[in-house]
């Protein structure tokens, strides 16, 4: 009795591929809805300004907002400085300069990636300096071993 | 043996801890790259009618307030007040940069909660916020007579922040 009923069920209800391949439309219709928004703003007439524009971007962190780059942040003050870097390239001015120029107002955090200075030669050979310790500590420790083995 | 094994998880935990120090360690409100630097040219058209826009000769000779706010910003209604108390009582001027506000929402708030401001400056495209480091709203920078940025102050500003923080620079140099 249950078998036969509970197979009725599947055939009369929903096509499982069906509500799948719906479900994925909806899915892609809802993500370039987002990218559209932030495809609004103006970008650069000259791609190859956009292009440095863009690159500009990904090195220059929110503020506001944790970890993100300007380059994906949706936050006002990240349009906003996507806006001034824009038109600073558009004026000519190198990456470079663009960068020194925002450091100088933001600081060094404004980076994605702390700058390779003195201060922060801690920071990046740090954690590599770790491991090989840690890698000659256990070498150590086999070698050790292998004596004290009978 | 037992130090051998120590050590390394010894050195792991002093590392985390200072990390984690550093981490938390947010960046202090009245911290800013421009302080003790003259103040960058801001040369902005007049937001509101009725008053003039925002240029450094205008500011210079006295100690003067640049406050960073918009009319849609929730926060700086909270040191409005206070700011009007400092119009009333003509204890600093106070020059205002409209940071992304359209006109008809400025003049409305301004009716409504009062206007403190010598003279209000357009910042639209928001380039004069970003010359001067700032990353939200309501920000405030105190700049001595020379055209000197003595603080900066992420926050509203209201009688205890004005009292320890502002109050003791006035007459610095």
């Amino acid at each position: 009795m249950k078998p036969a009923a509970s197979l009725q069920r599947v055939k009369r209800g929903v096509n499982p591929l069906r509500h799948f391949c719906a479900s994925l439309i909806a899915i892609t219709i809802f993500l370039c809805s987002t990218a559209h928004a932030l495809t609004i703003e103006k970008t650069l007439e000259n791609p190859k300004d956009e292009a440095r524009a863009q690159e500009i971007f990904r090195q220059i962190r929110c503020m506001v907002c944790s970890g993100e780059s300007i380059a994906d942040s949706r936050a006002d003050l990240a349009g906003n400085m996507r806006e001034v870097i824009r038109s600073k390239v558009s004026e000519g001015m190198g990456d470079k300069q663009i960068v020194e120029y925002l450091t100088s107002r933001y600081g060094n955090e404004i980076l994605m990636q702390p700058p390779l200075q003195l201060a922060t030669y801690l920071l990046w050979f740090g954690p590599v300096l770790i491991l090989l310790c840690g890698i000659g500590g256990v070498v150590c420790f086999l070698r050790g071993r292998k004596n004290h083995s009978p | 043996m037992r130090a051998f094994f120590m050590t390394p998880l010894v050195i792991f935990l002093l590392v985390m801890i200072v990390m984690l120090a550093k981490l938390l360690d947010s960046p202090p409100k009245d911290m800013n790259f421009l302080v003790g630097k003259p103040l960058p040219a801001i040369n902005l058209a007049a937001a509101y009618e009725g008053l003039p826009g925002v240029n450094n000769e205008a500011m210079k000779g006295k100690y003067v307030l640049v406050n960073v706010f918009g009319s849609w910003c929730i926060t700086c209604q909270i040191e409005h007040p206070f700011l009007m108390k400092l119009k009333q009582n003509n204890i600093i001027p106070i020059y205002g940069i409209n940071w992304r506000d359209k006109p008809e929402a400025l003049a409305a708030y301004l009716k409504t909660n009062g206007n403190p401001y010598e003279a209000i400056g357009n910042d639209f495209d928001g380039k004069t916020v970003v010359d001067l480091g700032v990353t939200g709203a309501p920000e405030t920078l105190l700049i001595s007579p020379e055209g000197k940025v003595l603080m900066r102050y992420a926050g509203p500003v209201v009688d205890e922040v004005w009292a320890l923080k502002f109050q003791p620079l006035l007459g610095a140099k």
